[in-house]
């Protein structure tokens, strides 16, 4: 693929439209822009980055020696952006385009990349509307992602750092490089052989694999359930074959006592007229049996309460004796309480007797009559004995006596109520008695009335009866069960058979999954063949270009690359060269990278910015001379004006020169800049700080920041 | 005096012994039978009670049928009964018996006429 045309619409320090054509009559490869700093030599470079892939990255870094991408660059916003200064702070619409016009293998290719603002002064990219648009020969024009497609399908995305090769960042690739990390150019080689989409199809075809895996193992568990209600599906068949057997079975047995039931109905209708005489004898029993209890519960109680019976009878006696007793006790009493005071009497008067003095105790004179007084008290002692002799003489029972045989007495005394009831117990008792013998003779009646044969037919078919329906109720329940368990079953075998359904397993899946699995491990033995390729072609390659760059090939013999990608500059003596020079370490690293491009196979022009950074002159002119090589790629060099001067480049480098530019601002010009003109012949005003060819009219102002494309005469 | 009268032994002919044991409370039999007394000791003193009210005493034939001093001791009516006893020479069971086998006989011409027993109560035999 040859770059046949660039243009530039309001980027960078490119204010308006400029269009660099490369197309030449030559077969040179070699392309140059020079220009101080700040003209936009990484403008150009930053511009065809974002027109291919959308972005422009800051530099990268290096970091535990893996290469890490710096951050994208804004289209408009605060800080370095890539819109030109003027065009986001005056354009309205702000709009910002790269159009890249190459020649490839499908014929013609046209990438235009156009940022428009959205609104008005958009002051971040989500303000802004992106819009890509691609022709490939005589292919339709496809946008959006489409056309980002049709790119990635001839510019591999991976691949652009092998292309667009920064000068500054040389150091941090040589880093990568030598570093001691496992990685080292690992990304790089794998970028190189396209093993990112290798992994991606990989990584899909393990989706496809997980997707496959689920459905499969969906459908072999659903077989299996299929397989398993299908097993469970026979056995309830059998379980409801039994259920409806036993259904039967109950429902024949409930029609038998059913049957019977109706022939025990029919007996008794036969003896209806004695229905009622057998309820009443019936309800005479019942009554019998009552009356019989209350009989029971009345004898014992005329039992209880006859217990003092003989009491009551006794009492008529014994009480005289009781009240002959009772007025002995007190005759006794009385008698004893005369007894007492008799002894008393006697007692004083002895005491009388005994104590008179014949003085009176008032008025101590002698008392007459003494001695008859004397004889008084005498004759009355006299009397009162005779009537204590008496007394004693006339008690037959002493008190002590009467009082025991009273207590004696006292125990065969009835209760004042005993003999009432008693005699109300009885009564009772009897009452009962006879009400029981009343029923009895009721009953032996009705029995004269019916026959024992009538009454024991209608009572064994009243009991029959009753157990018929006992039986009735329990069959019916047990038909209900049996007819609930054969639902019951119905309902299981027709959810078993919905189960078994009609699944079978998935062997296109399987096969898929397999097939798959299979073309996997094909990848992975793939993408290890091509890494120990890759590594082997990669270190030819590179101690090739490196044995043309340096300029002691035969000391510095070629470039190791180990398998985990790490490069070292070899010497003649088949050892590594420990300490190698920065020139000459730039020179491993463009070699490496340029094999790195050759192996990827990609025909694209290459793009280095600031190229002879940390190279000396001699490395400078090699490095030109071997990228500058007719019948290869587009060399695109962005070089400062203090690495390549134009005068010596050119004369150095004549022929393999296809093309070179300057950029410049306008107050880089002293004399007139229009290529026609170039006249000196100018007039500078200080006050406008602005010139004025005299011959051409072409006015410059020299605070201009807008850069002028000019392309060097070879 | 009291050491003087023994207290001797409760009997009654053997068919008014019968008849008095017939008159003894039978749980669950004849329960519409006149069956006034809880035991044989009490039958006993209601027939010894009977003959004494009406202070009339019969000599026992010579078949008779002790009471058992479980069912009843004559020493329960000594107080009615020693002064009688020791002035005719017997014990208290003797004159016991003796009044008993006249209320005996009253109980069952009564019963026989189809009254029942405590009626004796309140009528006369």
């Amino acid at each position: 693929m040859r770059l046949t045309h660039l243009i530039l619409s309001n980027i960078g320090p490119f204010r308006g439209t400029h269009i660099i054509d490369l197309t030449t009559p030559s077969a040179s490869t070699g392309y140059a822009f020079f220009a101080k700093n700040t003209r936009g030599k990484t403008t150009i470079y930053n511009a065809m980055r974002w027109c291919l892939f959308g972005e422009a990255r800051g530099r990268g870094k290096i970091i535990n020696g893996k290469r890490v991408d710096g951050s994208s660059r804004p289209i408009v916003g605060d800080g370095e952006i890539l819109m030109n200064d003027d065009a986001y702070d005056n354009d309205d619409p702000q709009e910002m385009s790269v159009m890249l016009i190459a020649e490839g293998l499908s014929g013609k290719i046209q990438v235009t990349r156009t940022a428009k603002s959205s609104t008005k002064f958009a002051r971040n990219d989500s303000e802004m509307d992106i819009r890509l648009d691609v022709i490939i020969g005589s292919n339709p024009m496809t946008s959006g992602k489409e056309a980002q497609k049709e790119i990635e399908s001839f510019f591999p995305r991976e691949l652009e750092r092998f292309f667009f090769i920064d000068g500054e960042s040389l150091e941090d690739y040589t880093e990568m490089m030598e570093s001691n990390s496992i990685e080292g150019l690992q990304d790089e080689v794998n970028a190189v052989l396209g093993i990112p989409a290798l992994v991606k199809g990989s990584d899909d075809l393990t989706l496809l694999r997980q997707t496959l895996k689920s459905k499969i193992d969906k459908t072999s568990k659903a077989v299996k359930q299929s397989t398993s209600a299908r097993d469970n599906a026979l056995a309830q068949k059998r379980l409801l074959q039994e259920k409806l057997n036993v259904a039967s079975e109950k429902q024949k047995q409930l029609q038998t006592v059913a049957g019977k039931f109706e022939e025990t109905l029919k007996k008794m209708h036969v003896h209806q007229e004695l229905a009622p005489l057998i309820e009443e004898l019936k309800s005479l029993d019942t009554q019998i049996l009552l009356k019989e209890a209350n009989l029971l519960e009345a004898a014992k109680e005329k039992v209880s309460e006859s217990k003092v019976a003989w009491k009551v009878l006794l009492w008529t006696q014994a009480s005289k004796f009781h009240s002959e007793l009772s007025a002995q006790k007190k005759k006794s009493d009385d008698s004893e309480r005369s007894i007492e005071k008799t002894r008393e009497d006697i007692e004083r008067i002895k005491k009388n007797i005994e104590d008179v003095t014949g003085i009176c105790e008032e008025c101590g004179q002698p008392l007459p009559n003494i001695e008859k007084y004397k004889m008084k008290l005498k004759s009355e002692l006299s009397e009162r004995e005779e009537i204590l002799e008496r007394l004693e003489k006339s008690q037959i029972h002493s008190p002590d006596d009467l009082i025991i045989k009273l207590g004696e007495l006292q125990k065969i005394k009835p209760q004042a109520d005993s003999k009432e009831r008693i005699i109300k117990s009885e009564a009772k008792w009897k009452r009962l008695s006879n009400d029981l013998e009343s029923l009895r003779e009721q009953k032996r009646n009705l029995n004269a009335k019916v026959s024992e044969e009538a009454i024991s037919s209608v009572a064994e078919l009243g009991e029959l009866k009753g157990r018929q329906e006992t039986m009735i109720a329990t069959r019916t329940k047990e038909l209900q069960e049996a007819r609930k368990d054969v639902k019951v079953a119905e309902l299981e075998l027709t959810r078993l058979e919905r189960l078994s359904g009609n699944t079978t397993q998935d062997k296109a899946s399987i096969q898929l999954n397999s097939t798959i699995s299979k073309i996997q491990v094909a990848i992975k033995n793939t993408m290890s063949s091509y890494r120990e390729k890759a590594r082997n072609e990669v270190e030819m390659r590179a101690s090739e270009v490196f044995v043309r760059l340096n300029n002691m090939p035969e000391v510095y013999t070629g470039i190791s690359v180990d398998k985990n990608f790490r490069t070292k500059i070899r010497n003649s003596k088949g050892g590594f060269e420990r300490k190698p020079s920065s020139g000459l370490t730039s020179m491993m690293t463009i070699s490496v990278l340029d094999a790195l491009r050759q192996v990827s196979g990609l025909d694209a022009p290459v793009f280095l910015d600031t190229p002879g950074r940390s190279l000396d002159e001699e490395h400078k002119k090699e490095l030109l001379d071997y990228f500058w090589q007719t019948e290869g790629h587009q060399f695109l060099i962005f070089a400062h004006s203090g690495e390549y001067t134009v005068e010596q480049a050119v004369q150095e480098h004549k022929g393999m020169l296809a093309k070179a530019w300057t950029l410049t601002f306008p107050g880089d010009h002293s004399t007139c800049y229009k290529a026609a003109c170039q006249s000196h012949d100018v007039l500078y005003d200080a006050a406008k700080k602005q010139y004025t060819c005299q011959q051409c009219d072409l006015i410059w102002n020299t605070d201009s920041k807008e850069t002028i494309v000019l392309e060097v005469e070879l | 005096m009291t050491e003087l009268v023994k207290a001797g032994v409760a009997e009654l002919s053997i068919e008014l012994h019968n008849f008095i044991s017939s008159l003894v409370f039978n749980n669950n039999n004849k329960l519409d039978s006149d069956q006034p007394f809880e035991t044989i000791g009490n039958a006993f003193r209601f027939a010894f009670a009977l003959g004494f009210q009406s202070d009339s005493r019969v000599s026992l034939s010579s078949k008779r049928k002790d009471i058992g001093v479980r069912g009843f001791r004559p020493e329960e009516f000594r107080i009615l009964i020693e002064d009688m006893a020791f002035s005719e020479g017997l014990s208290l069971g003797a004159v016991i018996s003796e009044y008993a086998e006249s209320g005996a006989i009253q109980m069952k011409n009564f019963f026989d006429n189809g009254k029942d027993i405590l009626r004796l109560l309140d009528e006369k035999p």
